[in-house]
Parts: structure tokens; sequence; C-alpha cells
């Protein structure tokens, strides 16, 4: 007989069964996990492509004008931004505005677990967890900008963090503040280079205004003191009339020889051609071109030039003429050339303006610079007036003076600082390599960084000490000048209307000190030289003239007592081979719902790095004299005023020293009295507004007052009681959170710019303020990332396009 | 014998439990597994979309067939085209004009400024040429203001060393320009292929500033560079030359900019500043049933587009946000699949190029829609593509 079933053998059955419907569900959803890790991997490796692409374009984190930014201080840590903002590393362009990826905040991604811990190792390593904001990669300076919703964007990509795995190698930095930007760059033919020394109108220590417009000749201060001559001519520079009546109504000014009486009257009321040539006016600036061409020429004599071989050069013969200038193979005379390419650029420039006042049947002729009436015109014990120069002259000197400049850049190389680059030709890369030397003795100084008053309240410093590694150049830097930012002179105290070598030194407190780099005035910047000032550093003859026994005796103080700013070129390796594996990293990518905690937008933005946040470089204050030299006062820069002014007419939109999440950084705090506030975020309008107004706030550790931006409450209760320069450097570091599920402020409340709707914004939805949004998990939980992918790359070495 | 006995009532109550268990199991299994595999399909043919697109756009980005491809030549104008001579290029401005104008895909040949000996774009640009060298004043801001421009020659005539016409007038008298070669590859450049072919084809830190000659003859500078619309409708200009060259003071001698640099470095000389906002478009196909006047408009509004070059503001460089309209105007949106089963997502791949600061941009939008709820999903990320002049030689344009 068959014996049935027994319960157990069903139960059994069952059991069977139910592993194997229970298998069939485990397997069903591992389809959808493996859609969803093709689609993770997708999405990384277009933003892998984004990022490359990024890296790629050559300046990440520099917006207009932020190299002009990168002035030289007297230290490195004074001023340097493109050490950060341009370095080519992938970090450095992933941190900034111009990408859509930025720094998670740490305290949440300290939560997310991973294989083998490497997120937390990394944070511990120092490197950043990015997001991507849901917002397109338009590449502009405020990428997480404001005009397009986030409603399309994938979910999956909310979710995916990247991380460079791997340390950044030793690349190229494009500039050492603590020695010099480099050689300048000029365009051929142009007056010497010269400028206003306008220090922002700062309240100085006075409660004064720093401001005057005096007119500044840098390449007189800073190239060569003879080019004073040429800017504006020393009263021993006269002329004669034949009817003196005439010169208060022709000339109204004691001396018309050099640049500035000439362009003084040039303006824009200049009258348009064809004008009458017996215009007063016409007729000042006719003299004044005359006078400009004699002080030029002058210069161009005491260079080495001759005055007859100049007037027979032809375009035909320029060419020649100008490489035998510049000829290396003639050392001794390739040693002077860069005074020689100087002295050509003014010539040139000088007397292409009497193209302006002479016709062409005048210009063949010959122009006598004596005018007409021809009067004597005699500079500096040199006379003028039988000399004419013709059209074919003035030709051949521009052609000449294009050339020489090029063929000086040629045959110099960048390590040649006596004249400044050609702007006239298009080349890839004329700028000197220039890394860091991690071999020598770092640069270091003990600063009194705080004084009460200055700084806010928030700075409690007293003592800061700061340490900076050497440059190093691959070889020395011939006839390194002095930096424009520190030229040695602040005042026209000889009242002559201009600033330049001749004004006497010592008496002001307008002075400032000039910084002598070429400290053992061997003609080159090397490792054997000093530049940097210590405290050891004497107060005495603060503000020589170059070349002149106080310079000496200072330069002598310097070598004895200063640091030296260069390690020996022997430590450069910017140019050495390496093998890939040397310098292969990775961007890894995970997926991690990290917006499902509830303080996502709440925690502020991630650590900045310092290195971004410039330290302007001292300048001159008006009445404390202690502090004109590189003495211990000076050193320790205990005036904020003589900071203040090194950053001017910057923007704020610069990228490189901000909050990466600046543009969605919350104005209001997130939370009042622990009641969550739904803040707005910031406008790129509103963020740019900052520039013209309180432009010099960022760099000096204090921020705009944000309560002024016209639609905000300026009230008390808001900021929970915290004084006006906290609040806003709370909101500028992201301290109210950020908005980083990307809802789009529409721009209708204070921006007066109205930005249009954009056929991007295809929904038609209404995008809701940008609010604060809370996720469903509390802050303790954590949450696991799943490893998505990773890409091998390399850092570039070199930034690609330090100059477009 | 033993009778066989009957299941007991509970014996089947509980065969049928067990029945209904397994059944219901089973049917619970099949339900979630279909689920499961419906999600997944889904899942599949929206990576498998999302995929293509990208490979579209990045395809897109090499290729340039969304904007020229046999069938499709929205940039190349018909002959006869206008050639480019006068002061301004002889353009309208405004692009109504447009069925004249030369196109960023226009062979240059035909367009090509006609004088001296520069008649012909020269690929080489050897920066050791002295022809290839900058002569102009550089070192001068010349302001403008609403009565026009000042003299620009107040600091000499520049354009005797180098112009776009073969003389010039000095003070009435013709006298012959030193080099024609450069300013007529800028001018050629410029308005034989838009603002974006200009930048594109120029070499790293070229110099973007040349002399022309006026109706009299006189030297000046084309105000097409200098006078650019920022935005539809607005009038307000700027002033492009050199302005990467100096401070914006505005306390020198002049009251305005002039040759300071108030300690400044000499810096930027190229296109960093021009190309703040400069786009490339064109107008995609006739649509069904879109009326003549409607297709030729759009054509007009992507010429337009293709010679303006949305201003350099210098100091507050993104406060008018002119880009979101360029960003907009840009946006040419096209389906990946020709035909596709109804129940798929609605995918369309959009490639925009500009240029940014200097930047050349390809933004590239892979958008699925959903066809039952319309939602929208979009990944959007840039990439490396194949520059305009490549993708002219490609076509034997050059």
């Amino acid at each position: 007989m068959r014996r049935a079933f027994t319960l157990v053998e069903i139960a059994f059955s069952l059991l069977l069964v139910a592993i194997g419907v229970i298998t069939l569900f485990m397997v069903l959803p591992s389809g959808v996990r493996v859609q969803n890790q093709v689609r993770y991997r997708a999405l990384a490796a277009a933003k892998a492509l984004e990022l490359a692409d990024m890296m790629r374009g050559a300046a990440p984190g520099v917006a207009v004008n932020a190299r002009d930014l990168d002035k030289e201080g007297v230290f490195p840590w004074d001023t340097r931004i493109t050490y950060k903002a341009m370095a080519p590393d992938m970090e450095s362009s992933m941190a900034s505005l111009r990408g859509t990826v930025f720094p998670l905040p740490e305290a949440i991604a300290r939560r997310i677990d991973s294989d083998r811990d490497e997120i937390a190792q990394l944070l511990d390593s120092g490197a950043q967890l990015f997001y991507f904001s849901p917002k397109p990669p338009i590449q502009t300076q405020e990428s997480s900008n404001t005009f397009v919703s986030d409603d399309s964007w994938m979910s999956h990509g909310r979710r995916i963090v990247v991380a460079v795995v791997g340390a950044p190698q030793q690349n190229s930095i494009l500039y050492h503040p603590s020695v010099k930007v480099g050689a300048y760059q000029d365009f051929y033919p142009t007056p010497p280079t010269h400028g206003v020394e306008n220090p922002q109108q700062v309240a100085n220590s006075d409660g004064a205004y720093l401001g005057y417009n005096d007119p500044l000749c840098y390449d007189a201060l800073c190239r060569d003191p003879l080019i004073a001559e040429v800017f504006k001519s020393s009263p021993d520079a006269t002329f004669t009339y034949p009817d003196p009546a005439q010169l208060p109504a022709i000339v109204p000014r004691e001396c018309a020889f050099g640049y500035l009486p000439f362009a003084t009257d040039v303006g824009p009321e200049e009258p348009q051609l064809p004008e009458p040539d017996t215009d007063p006016k016409y007729i000042r600036c006719k003299r004044g071109a005359l006078g400009y061409t004699v002080a030029a020429l002058w210069y161009a004599e005491q260079v080495g030039l001759t005055r007859a071989q100049l007037l027979a050069e032809t375009p035909a013969s320029a060419a020649g003429f100008a490489d035998a200038q510049v000829d290396p193979i003639d050392t001794t005379a390739f040693a002077s050339c860069w005074r020689r390419v100087l002295a050509m650029r003014y010539l040139a420039h000088a007397a292409t303006c009497l193209t302006r006042y002479h016709t062409q049947p005048q210009l063949a002729a010959g122009v006598p610079l004596g005018g007409d009436p021809l009067i004597s015109m005699n500079m500096k014990g040199v006379e003028y007036q039988g000399v004419n120069v013709t059209l074919d002259a003035i030709r051949a000197w521009h052609e000449i003076s294009v050339r020489m400049a090029v063929m000086y850049a040629d045959q110099a190389g960048p390590y040649h600082w006596g004249a400044g680059r050609p702007l006239n030709r298009q080349v890839m890369m004329d700028h000197p390599l220039l890394e860091l030397d991690l071999w020598s003795d770092p640069i270091s100084g003990t600063f009194d960084f705080h004084t009460p008053g200055d700084f806010p309240p928030y700075v409690v410093a007293d003592k800061v000490t700061r340490r900076q590694w050497r440059g190093c150049y691959p070889q020395d830097i011939v006839e390194p000048g002095l930096p424009f930012m520190f030229p040695g002179r602040q005042r026209d105290t000889n009242d002559d209307g201009c600033v330049d070598p001749r004004d006497p030194a010592g008496t002001s407190p307008w002075d400032y000190p000039a910084r002598i780099l070429d400290t053992d005035r061997n003609g080159r910047l090397d490792e054997q030289d000093r530049p940097v000032p210590t405290t050891a550093v004497s107060a005495a003859a603060a503000t020589p003239v170059l070349g002149s026994a106080d310079w000496v005796a200072h330069a002598q103080d310097m070598q004895n007592n200063g640091q030296a700013a260069l390690g020996p070129a022997s430590n450069f390796t910017l140019t050495a081979p390496f093998t890939p594996d040397q310098r292969c990293r990775e961007l890894v990518f995970w997926a991690v719902d990290w917006q499902a905690w509830e303080d996502f937008e709440s925690q502020p933005s991630a650590v900045i790095d310092g290195g971004r946040y410039p330290v302007a470089a001292p300048m001159a204050t008006r009445s404390q004299s202690w502090m004109n030299a590189w003495n211990a006062d000076f050193v320790g820069r205990a005036d904020i005023t003589r900071q203040l002014n090194a950053q001017r007419r910057t923007q704020v939109t610069m990228n490189s020293n901000r909050n990466p999440e600046l543009a969605d950084c919350f104005r209001l705090p997130t939370t009042r009295a622990g009641v969550p506030f739904e803040g707005t975020v910031f406008t790129v309008g509103e963020i740019n507004e900052f520039g013209p107004v309180y432009e010099n706030h960022f760099y000096n550790g204090q921020l705009p007052d944000l309560r002024v931006m016209g639609s905000h409450p300026n009230q008390a209760d808001a900021f929970l009681g915290h004084d006006t320069d906290l609040w806003n450097m709370m909101v500028y570091l992201g301290k109210y959170g950020v908005n980083r599920d990307g809802r789009v402020v529409r721009n209708d409340r204070t921006n007066d710019d109205a930005i249009a709707p954009v056929s991007y914004d295809r929904t038609g939805v209404t995008v809701p303020e940008g609010v604060l949004d809370r996720g469903r998990l509390p802050a303790a939980e954590r949450l696991r990332a799943s490893s998505v992918c990773r890409f091998v790359f390399y850092d570039q070495r070199a930034s690609g396009a330090p100059f477009n | 014998m033993v009778r066989a006995r009957a299941f007991t009532l509970l014996e089947m109550l509980v065969a049928i439990a067990l029945g209904m268990v397994i059944i219901g199991t089973i049917y619970s299994g099949f339900r979630a597994a279909a689920q499961a595999m419906t999600a997944t399909e889904r899942l599949a043919i929206e990576n498998r979309l999302l995929v293509a697109g990208m490979a579209m756009a990045i395809d897109e980005a090499d290729s340039w067939e969304l904007l020229d491809r046999p069938g499709h030549q929205p940039l190349r104008t018909s002959a006869p085209y206008k050639a480019i001579y006068p002061f301004n290029g002889g353009y309208a401005g405004d692009a109504s004009d447009w069925q004249t104008l030369p196109q960023p895909f226009t062979a240059l040949a035909g367009s090509w400024p006609v004088s001296g000996a520069s008649a012909a774009f020269d690929p080489s640009w050897p920066a050791h040429d002295p022809r290839t060298w900058y002569r102009g004043d550089g070192g001068h801001y010349f302001p403008h203001n609403q009565n026009g421009m000042i003299d620009e020659s107040a600091f000499g005539d520049y354009g005797i060393f180098a112009n776009a016409a073969g003389a010039v007038a000095l003070r009435g008298t013709s006298v012959p320009v030193g080099s024609t070669w450069l300013p007529n590859q800028l001018k050629g450049l410029m308005y034989g292929l838009g603002f974006y072919g200009f930048f594109d084809y120029l070499p790293a830190n070229a110099m973007v500033d040349y002399y022309d000659v006026d109706g009299a003859a006189r030297s000046a500078k084309p105000y097409t560079l200098r006078f650019l619309d920022r935005t539809p409708n607005q009038t307000t200009t700027w002033d492009m030359f050199n302005s990467g060259r100096f401070t914006f003071q505005g306390t020198d001698m002049w009251g305005i900019d002039q040759f300071c640099t108030s300690a400044e470095r000499a810096s930027t000389r190229g296109w960093y500043l021009y190309s703040n906002q400069v786009g490339i478009a064109a107008a995609h196909p006739q649509e069904p049933g879109e009326t003549p006047a409607n297709y030729a408009e759009r054509q007009r509004r992507a010429a337009a587009i293709n010679r303006t070059m949305h201003a350099a503001l210098r100091f507050a460089p993104e406060k008018v946000n002119t880009f979101p309209i360029l960003y907009g105007s840009l946006n040419d949106e096209r389906p990946l699949l020709a035909q596709k089963p109804v129940s798929w997502p609605r995918a369309s791949v959009d490639v925009r190029r500009y240029l940014k600061w200097g930047n050349v941009v390809n933004g590239c939008h892979v958008r699925l829609v959903d066809p039952v709820t319309g939602m929208a999903q979009e990944i959007a990320f840039t990439t490396v593509g194949t520059t305009l002049r490549g993708a002219r030689m490609n076509r034997n344009l050059d």
C-alpha cells in the first residue's frame, strides 16, 4: 500500500518551493541594481569627461582679471592667489566656481562608509569629497548659476560623489610673489610704463585718504632711473622761444620735454581731424610731441644708440639695425641691450606722435625737432634744434622697436627681465618656469597679526608664524629690476607732477621701501640674493634711488640680514623625466544618497583652502614714518591700512578665492532659535554687486556688509546678535547652509537685470525659491557608498595658458 | 482488506490552504518578477538611450553634423555672398542680410578681403614672421562716448604701419601702408566666419586689434569689434580694444582709462576678454508646416548670434545676465531616434558650442522625456571636441 506524504515531507517540499521563490525574488531586483549601476557609470563617465575638460581649460579658477590680482608681495604668503587658484592639478580645478563640482561638507562626508574605508582615509589625508551641482556645466565663473532648473536633472546624478586618489605631484606655479611676477609685458612701442597711484581712497590711520593722482613712472623706478627723463624731463631741459611773449599762450608749462606734458594735453577734447593748425591747443600738442621725441631721442643716445645712425635708418635697413642691437654673440653688447630695447620702444612711440601733427609733405621733408618757428631744444646740455625726423625714419624706428623687442625676447629668454616681454606677437608660452623648492629651507616670519580695532573680532591671533617654500627657477634671473608694486616711491616730493627716482627720499611718510631683489648686486637674482626682509633689516635708507650709494648700503643690509627667496637651480625638477606611476592619479566615483540626511543643506560649506585667500601685501601709509622700511614694525604689519591697498579695483567675481558654493549659499541663517528657517540664496547679481562697493574687504579677511544689498532686512535680531563682520563672514563661508539640491531662485527680487526665461527650462514648472530642504534621515545615521567606477589620469605639470 | 480512508476535512483544509499558499506565493513571485523585469527593462531602455545619447553628443562635438551635414547646411551661404571689403565688412549688422552673409561654414576664398597681397587666408601664421606682429597703438585706450569716437590718432597715425588697406590718408595725403597681412587676416576671419570662427582660428595670444580706413581713407579701428550688441535691442556699447591691458582707474589724467598700469602687469593680450560670450548657432531644418517666413527668421537669428560678441563687461562680467539669453539661443535639441516605440522615452541631444573666457565649451545635454508622465530627466556635461577649423578642414573648406 502506498503511503501518503507525511506532513514533514510536505513541509519540506514547501520549504524547497519557498527557497526557490525567495531566490527568484532575490535575483530579480539584481537586474534593477545592475541597471542602476549602469546609470551611475554612464553619469560618472560624463562627469569624468567634464572634469578632464575643465582641467584642460587652462585657467580653471581664474576670472577675467584674476591674473592681474596676483600682485607682488614682500613675502610669499602675500597676495598669492595663483599658487592655488591656477594650480594645474585636478583638485584645484574642481574646487573652483567654473565647474559644477563642489566640495561636500566634511561633516556629511564623514558619515559615509565605503569599501576599505577609502573615503575615510581620503578625508584623513586632507582630501575632499565632491558632489555635482545639479545644473549644466556652463563654465561661467558662476557655474552654479541661477537661471536653470534642476527639475530635470537626473536623480542618479544627485547621488554621485567623486574624489581624487593619489597625491598631487610637484607642478609648476605661475608666479613667486616674494620675488616678482616676472618680466611684465609691454606693447611696443609705448611710452615709459607708468600708472596713477591711487591707493583706492582707503582711509588711513589719520582718517584721511591716501589717494592722490600723481603719475608714477615704473620704468624709471624699477628699470632705469634715466627713463624718468623720457617720462618727464627735469627742469634743466629747456627750450627758447624767439618771442618769449608766446610762451604762456603756447606752452604754459615750465618744461615740455617727455611723454607726460604731451599726454596731458592730448585728451578726449582733442579736436577731430582736420583741425586748424592755428588752434592753440593743437599747437601745444604739436610742441609736446616734439618735446617728447627729443626726450626719447636723448635717452636713446644715453644708452648707446647714435643720433646719426638712427636718423639715417630707413624701413629697408631697419631689420639689420635691430638684429645687430640684440645679437647674442656679442655678449658685452647684449648684456645692455635691454636698455636699447626700451629706448627704441619710447623713441618709436614718441616719433609716431609727430604723424598726427604734421602733414605728409612735412614728414617727407623732415620735421625739425625745433618746431616752427624754430627754437632751441636743449635737453640736459644736448641741443636738438637742428635735428630733422623724416617719415622714413619714423617707419624705421617703429620697425626697429617691434623687431628688437621680439628678438630680445627670443634671444634672452623668459629669465631675462630687463625689458618687458612684447605683447605684439602670438606665442604659446613666454613665461618662466617656476616651481617650489622643497629641498631648501623655507622662508619664514612671525607677525603681529592682530591689532585691536583693525581686524574683526573673530580674528583672535596675535602672533602668526608663516612659512613658505622658496621658489626655484631653472636658471638665474638676469636684470631682475624691481617689482612694480614696490618701486620705492609713493609721493611726488619734488612736486614736478610725477613720481620717479628724482623725488627726494627719506623725509616723507608717504614713501615706502623699494624691494631690492638683486641684493648682492651682481646683475642676477639667484639663491645667493636675500630679498626677503626680516626684523633685522635696518629702517634706514628705505627708499634709495636705484644704483645710488644709499641703494648699495640698503642692498648690503638686505644681503646681510634678509632671507633668500630662491633655491638653487639644481633643485629644479619640473622638466625632469618621470615614469607614469609617479604621476598617475585616479578619479573615483561613488553613489550614495547623501541628500537623505536631515541637515544636508544646513551643514556649512566644506573647508576652503586658505591658500586661495590672498593676504594683501603692505602698502604705504601716510603718517607712520616708522613703517617706511623693512624694519620690525613694518614686518609686523600692525596697521591694516597698509594691506588694504594692494588689492584694488578687483572684483569679487574672481572665483579664485571664493567659497565654491557661494552662489548657492543661504543669505539668512537656516535656523533661528532652533526653528528651521527657509532662507533664500544669493543671486549672481547680488554677488557681483559686492564688487564695486566693497571690493577691498574680501582680500583682507573682511567681508562686505551684505545687509545693505537692498532687499535684505537690516534687522539685528535676524542675525542672532552677530555683528556685521561676523555675520558676513559666516554667510560668505556658507555657515548658514547651502542650497545643495539646486532648487532655483527666480531672479525677481533683487537683481535689476532680469533674467529672461530660457528654453532650457522646458518643464514650465514654477520652481520654488531656494529654500532649506531637509532629508528623511537623522544626522546620526550612516550611509554606505557603493563604488561606481575609477578613471586614471595625469595631472598637468603646468597651467595650459597663463596668458590668453 | 484495508479500506482506504478518505481525506478528513481537516486534511482537505490543510491541503487547500497549502495549495493556496503555494499558488499565492508563486503568484506574488511572478508578479514581483514581472514588475522587476518591467523596471529593469525600463531602466535598461533608458540607459541604452542615455548612453547612445552621450555617444551622439560626444560624436557631435567632433563631427559638427548638427550644424553642417549633407542635406542640411544652413551655415553655408550660397553664392553670391558679400565680399569682405568695406570698413565694416559691408554688413547690415542685424543679420538682415543673412542670405548673402558669409557664415561659419562658408568657404573663405570668395569672401576674403581683396586688398593687397593678403587676399587669402594664410593658415601658417608663423610667430617669427614680422608680418604677424601687431603694429598698433596698444598702449592707449581710446574711449568713446555717445558723441562718437575721439581722435584715435592723438598719439600718431599707426594705420600707416599696418592696415587692412594698402594706403592711408595721412592728413590728406595718401601714403602706403607698411604691412597689410595681419589686419587682413583678422578682418577676413572675423567677417568671413563670424566671431566664434574668428576666435577659433586665431593662434594663441593673437592680438585682436587692427586698423582699417574709413570713408575718407583715414586710419580707424573698425567699430565692429568695438561696438557690439550685448543683447538684442540694447545699444549700450563697450570699447573692446586693449581692455585687457588697462585697469579701470577712473582717476587718471583724463579721468578715464589710459596708459596706466597702476602696478598691474600688462597681461591679457588676446581673446580672453573678447570671448566672454560668443556662440555659434544654426537654424535647424524647416519644421513641417512651418512658414517660410518663420524659417527665414530663424535663420536670421542664428546668423545674428554668429555676428554677435556679447560684450566683455570688464568689471562686472556677469552682472548683466546676457549669457542665459545666449545659452538659451544656442539650444537646438534634436531627437536621438527618428522613430521609436510609443512606450519608449523620447530621447534628445543638444550640443551648445560657445566661448567663455577663453575656453571653448561644448555643452552637451542628453534628455529623456517619459511618454506617459512627461517627466524629463537630463544629464549635462562638457567635453573636448573638434574645433571649427578642424570641422572645416574635414570638409575641405579652407
